[in-house]
């Protein structure tokens, strides 16, 4: 076990080097030149202008040069500067980084308690109507566009019955938490203030909604799966057959068993969170990686594009990982080698 | 999703039924393939019968849904019924081109991959996995962002993406099926390569992959519109489903501009993942 995760960990260095060099091949396989985004249109007849900018941007080297310099910088934490901002990519991010875990936490525990509940009610309730409720409300979400339902979502809950907080973290009026983690919640608590704790939370309410039900499906699929396999061993009729409460039954005997395999779904659902957060974020005015990502897009802004990219897909990596080695964890049947 | 199909378990059919349901003619898949069919004949024929035209002003700007307008006007005064219906004949070219695409590239490598082995193999998949290791939409974002904005870079960089599913599919079909007699004895009798793979591998291969490909099309649907409503796909006059609900969170109190462009991709997706579920259940032997 020991020896397969320092295996794993000891790859982990080729993987994102491999994950450089395929946007670093993109960057380079395609004919546009960056220096049409950093330089202002009247300007680029200009040679000596248009001569300064590629020996700003490092772009008069040689490919290769190029190429190791990228990797080399990467491996310092330098991930460039953005055109955009003119600031470096990965103090963006950094600043950026904490709004996004918030979301993408919150929309987590949405999918997996929702996800799991509609699964055992879908299991336990098979081929009747709660099992097609269930997997109807799983597969329209995945459906919609995450930024319609957004969207929509925010029509009905805040501008028409006013239950929620609009879009941004906090109300326009409340002041942020002193900054220690990033995370409002979690300053607004450490700092003892309830009224921004209550606050934040309210506003992570509905794009935590919203995303996590984009991505549900996958899971409560897989636990109403699970579940219909494990309730049909012969230890659950033992257990029924001893005569006790049905819940316990569920919850207690069947439950534990059905959600290891979940376990791998949820470390999937990491890429389907960043993706949706993207778009999420946009429509939420939220102020995290996604709507950067978004911005940089609109504007080719393409260090930090490509950035963002190698970030997601690091992310992405390290959480099958650590997926991959909590299953050996959770199921003792599992031997990793 | 495990729905049986109803007919497979039923033993019972009144006796001289003369037509016979096909097995995989289940109701979620008869639905999906109506849905399907119905957006296919919109976006042929709308030109045809459209209620408005979809790119001049017809009315009144941001006016909410009436008798002449059942969606409303946007923000330049244009029919968004209108709009949305030849919506379709943007959305399903590119979905296909983008599929078509995809699995060119996806069976060709594959192939390769799996007839090849060696190093070539590895190399490949290699690229695979990393390919996969990133967030679908991220990737397809730089791709295109590189490319400058414009759909057909849109299906660029979806291809991108979506190829390496088809490709591991493939290589694992190919891996298998190489090993059978009838394939060992072509190449005993000296048929080339490419023969062999064409004649007598590829149609053995293929179920798996249609049915991959089906399922993925609603996603492609998605994928197309999130990168439009970034906006880097069509250019604004086109009547395209992602770039009009990006006019429609701009008016956001106009509900009914992101309405139409909404229920639309809404259907079309989960039309083809009904139709997708349903050929999984009935052609994947995996799943049954």
């Amino acid at each position: 076990m020991a020896a397969y995760v320092v295996r794993r960990i000891a790859v982990l260095p080729l993987l994102l080097l491999g994950l450089a060099t395929i946007t670093f091949a993109i960057a380079h396989a395609v004919p546009a030149d960056p220096i049409n985004s950093v330089v202002a249109e009247r300007q680029q007849n200009n040679p000596e202008v248009v001569a300064a900018a590629r020996a700003h941007w490092g772009l008069d080297r040689s490919v290769p040069e190029q190429y190791s310099r990228y990797v080399w910088n990467l491996l310092h934490g330098d991930m460039g500067t953005s055109f955009r901002t003119k600031r470096p990519v990965r103090d963006d991010l950094a600043e950026r980084l904490p709004a996004t875990l918030e979301l993408t936490f919150s929309a987590m525990v949405v999918a997996t308690t929702i996800g799991i509940g509609l699964g055992i009610v879908a299991a336990v309730k098979r081929n009747r109507w709660p099992d097609h409720a269930a997997r109807l409300f799983a597969v329209t979400g995945s459906a919609m566009p995450v930024f319609w339902i957004g969207l929509v979502v925010l029509l009905i809950f805040w501008a028409e019955l006013g239950w929620f907080p609009g879009p941004g973290r906090l109300d326009t009026r409340a002041l942020a938490p002193p900054r220690l983690s990033g995370l409002y919640t979690v300053d607004a608590l450490l700092n003892g203030d309830l009224g921004t704790f209550w606050n934040a939370l309210r506003h992570l309410m509905l794009p935590g909604f919203v995303l996590g039900w984009a991505v549900l499906g996958l899971i409560s699929r897989l636990v109403r799966a699970s579940m219909v396999e494990v309730l049909g061993q012969d230890y659950i009729r033992t257990a029924r057959a001893k005569g006790l409460h049905e819940r316990q039954v569920l919850l207690r005997h069947a439950l534990k068993n059905a959600l290891i395999p979940t376990l791998t779904v949820v470390g999937l659902s990491v890429a389907g969170l960043l993706g949706g957060a993207v778009l999420t974020e946009q429509i939420f005015s939220w102020p995290g990686i996604g709507g950067y990502t978004v911005q940089a897009a609109q504007s080719l802004d393409y260090p930090a594009i490509q950035s963002v990219a190698i970030f997601a897909g690091a992310l992405m990596v390290v959480s099958n990982l650590v997926t991959d080695v909590a299953y050996a964890f959770v199921d003792p049947r599992i031997r990793l080698s | 999703m495990t729905a049986r199909p109803a007919t497979a378990l039923a033993p019972t059919r009144p006796r001289g039924a003369r037509f016979r349901r096909p097995r995989w003619m289940t109701a979620p898949v008869a639905v999906g393939l109506s849905v399907l069919l119905f957006w296919l004949v919109v976006a042929v024929t709308i030109p045809l019968w459209s209620p408005a035209d979809p790119i001049a002003p017809v009315g009144d700007r941001l006016a909410s849904p009436t008798r002449m307008h059942p969606l409303g006007t946007d923000n330049l005064g244009r029919d968004v019924l209108s709009r949305t219906l030849y919506g379709a004949r943007t959305a399903l070219p590119v979905a296909t081109m983008v599929i078509a695409g995809a699995l060119v590239v996806g069976c060709v490598i594959g192939a390769l991959s799996g007839f090849s082995g060696g190093w070539v193999d590895a190399v490949l998949m290699r690229l695979v996995d990393m390919t996969l290791a990133f967030p679908a939409i991220l990737l397809a974002m730089t791709v295109t962002a590189y490319l400058g904005r414009d759909i057909r870079n849109i299906v660029i960089g979806i291809i991108a993406v979506a190829w390496p599913g088809y490709a591991r599919l493939l290589r694992g079909q190919v891996l298998a099926i190489r090993q059978l007699d009838h394939v060992q004895a072509a190449i005993a009798l000296g048929g080339s390569r490419t023969r062999v793979l064409v004649r007598h591998v590829l149609p053995l291969a293929i179920s798996p992959i249609i049915v991959a490909a089906t399922m993925d099309f609603g996603g492609v649907i998605l994928l197309v519109a999130s990168l439009s409503f970034i906006g880097l796909g069509a250019k604004p006059p086109t009547p395209e489903w992602g770039v009009m609900i990006t006019d429609g969170a701009r008016f956001f109190y106009q509900w009914w501009i992101a309405a139409g462009p909404g229920i639309a991709i809404f259907t079309v997706v989960l039309g083809a993942n009904f139709v997708g579920d349903g050929l999984r259940d009935v052609l994947d032997p995996r799943t049954r």
